[in-house]
């Protein structure tokens, strides 16, 4: 399971390193996102440093939703997820290894945004262990969740409109906890991040656990 | 005009329908007590000593929420005993999706409702109560899930995949429900600034 969950994880981030669609689109794309939110709240310095953690989250949600929709694109062209299909390989590792890639990406991103996050809105670490750990917990969730409905969505015809309504309102408990334990470690607000981190955990263990259980039936039925 | 010699083409029966004795008489009794209904409601009854006109709701809001929990916890239920293999039959997944639009359809009303009756009430149309939040977010999945159930495809394909889906709703409500408390309590105490 281990070693095919290396070999499509690495063949996922091979595609992106070759065809740079991460790094080229969605990436400035998260970018952009920051900038709007930034003209949404006319600039208000104040306010935008107290609302940074929720805007970087929401940034990040609307990011990861074009990385899923990227990793199952590149296996929708000349019949690939057939091909998938057909190497034998563990289904269960499939989804280890799609996933560890969308997650490898989102963190790339969020250290971007991070980046963007301190520049434009101005903010100050606070807790720096909670920042990283919680950031790690919540991308795991949003990966397993993505690439679990990434392949409920991957067979249908409608699946660019029908997978932010299926991922969205799965995601927002990683939303409120990440939110929550960003405000703690940037010193926003004097909640008990590490408590919320035990929801991000628990959100990304259930999702991951699901994911290798039934992804063999999805990559069967999609 | 001569007739087609040979054997008669056999072309599909005509529908016949869904229906049968049985639920054309629940449907008459269901019209008839919803008349009822609307008359002891809106004019029989009093308006409230001190909510006034707004009790009526009542009427309507928790019944609607009740049929919501029942649609979607039968959803759940059928889900469940379709993709249990020794149970599987397609009667389930019938009626697991028969029962997700009628618990998605008072799911909604029971939004709207209770959104006109806070508006009266409390003065705002909604509130960033956790038990609210929640509703919302569950009306949300289950549009998703009508919405991927109306997608076609081939119907035991789909049943499978969507009961997957289903399940991982299911799963989802149940990390809710043991954070739920926390989430209230957060919204309720806004955090310390």
């Amino acid at each position: 399971m281990w070693r095919d969950a290396a070999l499509v994880g690495g063949k996922d981030l091979r595609v992106e390193w070759h065809s740079r669609v991460a790094a080229m689109q969605v990436a400035p794309y998260a970018v952009v996102v920051l900038l709007l939110f930034g003209f949404a709240f006319d600039q208000d310095h104040a306010l935008l440093t107290q609302a940074a953690p929720g805007l970087f989250w929401v940034a990040v949600l609307l990011s990861s939703l074009l990385a899923v929709q990227r990793s199952y694109a590149i296996e929708s062209s000349d019949g690939a997820r057939d091909g998938l299909r057909l190497t034998g390989l563990d289904p269960a590792g499939i989804f280890l290894g799609k996933a560890a890639a969308v997650a490898a990406q989102l963190l790339l991103l969020e250290v971007l945004l991070g980046f963007g996050v301190v520049v434009l809105f101005g903010t100050r670490l606070h807790d720096p262990a909670l920042l990283v750990v919680s950031a790690l917990a919540a991308t795991v969730g949003l990966a397993a969740a993505g690439t679990v409905y990434g392949m409920v969505a991957s067979g249908l015809r409608v699946r660019e409109t029908l997978l932010p309504m299926l991922i969205l309102p799965v995601v927002a408990p990683v939303l409120l906890g990440a939110t929550q334990c960003w405000m703690a470690a940037l010193g926003s607000a004097r909640t008990d991040g590490w408590k919320w981190l035990s929801l991000l955990a628990a959100f990304g263990a259930i999702y991951t656990a699901l994911g290798v259980v039934s992804f063999s039936t999805l990559v069967e039925e999609t | 005009m001569t007739a087609v010699s040979g054997p008669r083409l056999r072309t599909a029966p005509a529908a016949r329908g869904t229906g049968n004795g049985v639920t054309r008489w629940l449907g008459l009794l269901a019209l008839v007590t919803v008349a009822v209904t609307a008359w002891l409601g809106l004019s029989y009854t009093p308006p409230d000593a001190t909510q006034g006109q707004l009790v009526r709701l009542i009427y309507i809001h928790p019944a609607a929420a009740t049929s919501c929990y029942v649609g979607f916890g039968l959803c759940a239920l059928a889900s469940v005993a379709y993709l249990w293999p020794r149970t599987r039959s397609r009667r389930w997944d019938r009626l697991a999706a028969a029962s997700a639009e009628v618990g998605l359809l008072f799911c909604v009303i029971t939004l709207a409702t209770g959104s006109i009756w806070g508006r009266g009430s409390w003065g705002v149309w909604w509130t960033w109560d956790a038990r609210l939040t929640l509703t919302a977010l569950l009306c949300a999945l289950f549009i998703g899930y009508v919405a991927v159930r109306r997608t076609g495809g081939d119907p035991e394909v789909r049943a499978t995949t969507k009961r997957a889906a289903r399940s991982f709703g299911s799963a989802l409500r149940e990390t809710f429900r043991d954070v739920s408390s926390e989430v209230e309590r957060a919204f309720k105490e806004p955090a310390e600034k």
